[in-house]
């Protein structure tokens, strides 16, 4: 057997024995069976010391414990899950359990473990995926791939909820457990089981039973400020509808006042404000003249760059929030080879299911950029700006720039860099001084 | 779990206690105590923690120098004995933390390393359970602690799981299975430690040959079956000052009288052997002019260790031992000797001081009588003069018989040595050695049996003869012409069939070159260097532990449970301005709380004598301003300017009116 595939099945194996061990041996257990083995090391010479005495103590008590699980446990419960609409990455996730107690007998001390699904990656992720700043680990662990494999599994498993221990459940009765756990990682959080463990009387190993509760929660992308954009785009007629008009652009009806921008009509500038704050500000109509925004996100992504991906994704996410307003839409979204539109129905609720789109993209390391170039070509004429996550500046990726600029839309381009110094000099080299083109930071 | 109330501090002074350490139990216990009474603890950041866990790491380094230096052999037994002192920091850091529990990434320097945007989840853990724990299992490592660790264990693994006890069932359950369980403890230990002793003796039994020579019996592997386990690692090493290349030399280490089914007793005491005057070794016996020397090194894996010796050895000398004792055969032993052996061997090459014959010397078992009688019958042994029965019974072994390490048992006769005359013909030098002593005893002869090494495989590189293992031997001594004689009847060659049965090792021989080598500086030309310096080995651990140390002083402490700290105001140079200020207010012209120093001046110019003298007291003021905002680029010289100007301008306040 190949190493790799040894060590993958070892950690596999290994993986699988601690969940078990965690379910079926408490804290107390693993310091009782610690003791044990520590005694043993020391109790070969037993003229020399008597410290096997202590050893065969803990094994006696850990025969009892142990002779404690074997006590049947048949709990009659109904158990069910709430669970919010949404998670956030990188944030706590609070739900509630609901326990019916439908024996007639009370259940005290009880332990709660949720079970997550499988989180173990397969040998080929596993050989494949590049664990972020791997190259920076020691010889023994790029060999070993151990951090690879930790980080693998917590990435599929997003969360790890800690044993809740439970309170008294009487006969007949409901008890309502607020459960939370921190959630590194977007995408969809399964639950699988939930156990109810029963600890012996000496506390050290519990007496398990599964309750099979599949859930899940899609976790959204991390979001934060991020600095404001102004694509200096210019409105123009899309045919979104009124309703889309009535929210974002002009009509004959008059809705508001705001900021003068270029290509609204002089005649719509409402001199009198425009004098009180010493700058244009022109009347807003009800009319399907309005200003569309388009997100890219590069998902062009090598497995060496997942870190990068995430940050752009969590990028796009907050741009996605930010720039929903009384001034603009946002509801094109391209990702990888896809176009994602949100102007269908009536409502304005794009944002939501562009963030659902996030949680889910995935980077597809085997396309480029070449790509997705046929899709905008296709719907250039319907964006009046566009917003580009990039993970990397090269010609193709100039080459969206330029299609927006010879388009006449407003573009601005972020590359996501872990060395953005370095980034921007790049850019300042290829583009010139420019705001359109920056590099951020992880 | 919460640690329970005196758990941690009543095991340290219980480990004091049996370990006579009182004096050092008790303080640190009633600083873990005070813990639990005081308000007062520390706002430890992760670093600070591994700085208190490098403490015990330096502390666990420098006692393991220490322990190799003093008692290398009883190190492991040392270590353990301290190991709640060493472990010490780590709780104590635990106790006087406002966290209470420790990271256990401190324990790991791999946990410790984090790559940048992926970090491990931590994990909090209580060090008092496996502190507790280090206490229990040290006190059990001294055998005088008796009956008392046991009960000590029992009472702190109760009072441990009282804690982790399950909430379903009724305390008085869990105390009944509690006290079962220790009752059944306390008959389990005992039995344990009786198989115990009947494992120790069958290992011993397996594994005897590497565990040094008894020179009360020799369990030989006459009547097993099976292949006969040879190792060549070297146990030995022997230079001889007369040393001539091809030459062997027979080392014994035991010498019997007595077969008893398949193995040979000695009923010899051993009696001391007075050290030679002026603390030059043992005067075995009488020295004679036909001396030889020898240099022997070999590692003793007893306490009371035989050592190997060539025939009429008459002084050794060269190391320390407690005791030197000998047996009427010449076996001699030493009490308590060094790691390494190195003697320094005075022997005439003849066993010339064995004690006279006695009757057990001719006796041959019940047994093998009949058989022997036959074989001597037709081997004509009666009629023949001791000089033929020596003759005749080395041409029958070494001509009739071939050497084998094939163990073939008694096959279908009543003993393995029935077996050996009679079928196989084939054996191991036990067999030969056992056979030739029983037909000299049939012949009148007076023979003994020997066991040691044979010493043949001469090393030029080391310029010693090098003795393994596969050399261990037996052989015979027969006593003619009034004197005792060496007779070896196994066929020559032999030493090449082991030799093919064992692989070869150079890598081995080069290990053990090494640690031969390193033992030698350690034990025999740098002994008096490590028993005066050896301890400054630690110097350099403590150097570290001192720059680990450095950093302290960024802990930050909290007084109270609000976590509020009541900092005293920061210490700065004494600042003249304030003089000034006090002066002015003195004279009724104090500083309001709302005003700064600027403004201030501004509304006092009057006082002060016009323009002119408050651009002067501002300069001075921007001065003070540098000073105390360490926007200073000299210190020194600008306080150099202040100090005397509002010294000046303090007295002339002063002299005004």
């Amino acid at each position: 057997m190949e190493p790799a595939r040894f060590l993958f099945h070892s950690y596999r194996t290994f993986y699988r024995f601690r969940q078990w061990r965690k379910r079926h041996v408490t804290a107390a257990g693993v310091m009782v069976l610690a003791a044990f083995f520590i005694s043993v090391l020391f109790s070969a010479n037993m003229s020399r010391s008597l410290v096997y005495q202590a050893a065969v103590l803990f094994a006696l008590v850990l025969a009892a414990a142990a002779a404690g699980t074997l006590i049947p446990f048949r709990p009659v419960l109904k158990i069910r899950r709430y669970l919010p609409e949404y998670g956030t990455a990188q944030a706590e996730l609070r739900y509630e359990i609901e326990i019916h107690n439908r024996s007639e007998k009370e259940e005290k001390g009880l332990v709660l473990f949720e079970v997550i699904q499988d989180p173990r990656p397969s040998f080929e992720r596993f050989i494949s995926a590049r664990e972020p700043h791997e190259s920076r680990r020691n010889a023994w662990d790029r060999k070993t791939l151990y951090y690879r494999w930790l980080w693998l599994v917590r990435k599929n498993a997003k969360t790890a909820v800690k044993p809740v221990p439970l309170p008294l459940l009487p006969p007949g009765e409901t008890v309502r457990i607020k459960m939370s756990c921190f959630v590194h990682c977007r995408g969809y959080l399964s639950f699988q089981r939930i156990c109810i463990g029963r600890p012996d009387v000496l506390g050290l190993f519990n007496r398990i039973k599964l309750l099979e509760q599949p859930d899940k929660v899609l976790v959204l992308p991390q979001m934060g400020p991020v600095e404001p954009m102004d694509l200096r785009s210019a409105r123009h007629y899309h045919q979104g509808g009124v309703n889309l008009a009535s929210s974002v652009g002009n009509s004959d009806e008059f809705m508001a006042l705001r900021d003068y921008r270029p290509g609204d009509p002089m005649r719509n500038i409402h001199w009198k404000s425009a004098a009180k704050m010493s700058q244009l500000v022109t009347r807003e109509f009800e009319d399907e003249h309005f200003v569309r925004y388009a997100l890219i996100l590069d998902t062009f992504a090598s497995s060496d760059n997942e870190d990068l991906f995430e940050a752009a994704v969590s990028m796009a996410a907050s741009y996605v929030c930010q720039l929903q307003g009384p001034e603009a839409i946002l509801d094109l979204l391209f990702t990888g080879r896809r176009v994602f539109s949100f102007t269908a129905g009536r409502g304005l609720g794009q944002v939501g299911k562009m963030l659902e789109v996030l949680a889910c993209v995935e980077p597809s390391p085997k396309d480029n950029m070449q790509d997705l170039m046929p899709a905008l070509h296709q719907n250039i004429g319907r964006i009046s700006g566009t917003i580009c996550i990039f993970l990397d500046w090269d010609a193709d990726r100039k080459r969206v720039h330029d299609l927006f600029r010879q388009a006449g839309a407003g573009i601005r381009i972020r590359v996501v860099s872990r060395d953005p110094e370095t980034m921007n000099r790049q850019l300042a080299a290829d583009m010139g001084e420019t705001q359109t083109v920056r590099a951020a930071g992880i | 779990m919460k640690p329970l109330f005196l758990y941690a501090p009543s095991a340290l002074i219980f480990w004091g206690w049996q370990m006579d350490a009182v004096w050092i139990a008790v303080p640190l216990a009633a600083l873990l105590f005070y813990s639990y009474k005081t308000r007062f603890k520390f706002d430890f950041k992760v670093s600070d923690v591994n700085r208190f866990v490098d403490v015990s790491t330096i502390f666990l380094a420098g006692a393991i120098v220490y322990a190799l230096t003093v008692d290398a052999q009883n190190a492991i037994w040392f270590l353990l004995r301290w190991v709640p002192l060493i472990f010490y920091p780590i709780i104590a850091v635990q106790y006087f933390s406002t966290a209470g529990t420790i990271d256990v990434q401190s324990f790991f320097l791999t946990a410790r390393k984090t790559a940048a945007g992926y970090t491990m989840e931590t994990q909090r853990i209580d060090v008092t359970y496996v502190y507790v724990l280090l206490c229990i299992i040290s006190t059990g490592s001294d055998p005088d602690t008796g009956a008392a660790f046991f009960a000590a264990a029992a009472l702190f693994s109760a009072w441990g799981l009282w804690q982790a006890r399950s909430r379903r069932v009724h305390q008085g359950v869990w105390v009944m299975v509690v006290v079962l369980t220790l009752v059944a403890g306390t008959a389990g230990h005992k039995a344990v430690y009786l198989i115990g002793r009947k494992l120790n003796r069958w290992m011993f039994m397996q594994y005897r040959g590497m565990m040094g020579n008894d020179p009360f019996s020799s369990h030989t592997s006459i009547g097993d079956i099976g292949q006969l386990k040879l190792s060549g690692t070297i146990v030995m090493r022997a230079a001889f000052d007369e040393y001539k290349k091809g030459q062997t030399y027979l080392l014994y280490n035991g010498v019997y009288s007595h077969l008893y089914k398949n193995n040979w007793y000695a009923g010899q005491q051993f009696r001391p052997v007075s050290p030679a005057g002026g603390g030059q070794g043992w005067q075995i016996n009488p020295e004679s002019h036909l001396s030889h020397k020898a240099k022997i090194y070999s590692r003793p894996t007893r306490k009371k260790a035989v050592l190997s010796l060539p025939a009429g050895t008459t002084a050794i000398s060269g190391f320390d031992a407690d005791i030197c004792q000998k047996n009427a055969f010449q076996v001699v032993r030493f009490e308590h000797p060094p790691p390494l052996i190195a003697a320094d061997v005075n022997f005439t090459g003849q066993p010339l001081h064995d004690s006279a014959p006695e009757s057990k010397d001719l006796s041959v078992p019940k047994q093998e009588a009949a058989l022997i009688a036959s074989v001597g019958n037709r081997l004509a042994l009666n009629d023949k003069s001791p000089g033929q029965v020596i003759d005749t019974v080395t041409h029958y072994f070494t001509k009739e018989f071939s050497y084998s390490l094939e163990l073939k048992g008694r096959g279908a006769y009543p003993t393995a040595l029935h077996n050996f005359l009679l079928n196989t013909r084939q054996g191991h030098c036990e067999l030969f050695a056992t056979a030739t002593v029983l037909l000299l005893r049939q012949a009148g002869l007076p023979a003994r049996y020997v066991t040691g090494f044979l010493a043949h495989e001469y090393s030029p590189f080391e310029k010693r003869v090098l003795i393994r293992q596969r050399d261990a031997h037996a052989w015979v001594r027969v006593y003619i012409d009034g004197r005792w004689q060496e007779l070896d009847t196994t066929p020559a060659g032999f030493t090449a069939l082991d030799a093919q049965w064992v692989s070869g090792g150079a890598i081995r021989d080069i290990l053990s070159y090494i640690g031969f080598s390193l033992s030698r500086i350690r034990h025999e030309t740098g002994k008096d260097f490590i028993d005066q310096y050896g301890l400054l080995l630690i110097v350099p651990l403590a150097v570290i532990l001192l720059m680990r140390l450095r950093k302290a002083g960024q802990v930050r402490k909290v007084t109270d449970k609000a976590g509020q700290s009541r900092k005293k105001p920061v210490e700065t140079e004494p600042v003249s301005f304030y003089l000034l200020e006090s002066v002015l207010a003195q004279k009724g012209y104090p500083r309001q709380k709302h005003e700064t120093f600027s403004s201030w001046l501004k509304r006092v110019r009057p006082v002060l004598g016009g323009q002119g003298a408050h651009r002067q007291l501002a300069a001075l003021l921007r001065i003070h301003n540098r000073i105390v905002f360490g926007k200073s680029r000299s210190v020194s010289a600008d306080s150099q300017v202040l100090y005397p100007a509002i010294q000046e301008w303090v007295q002339r306040l002063k002299t005004e009116k």
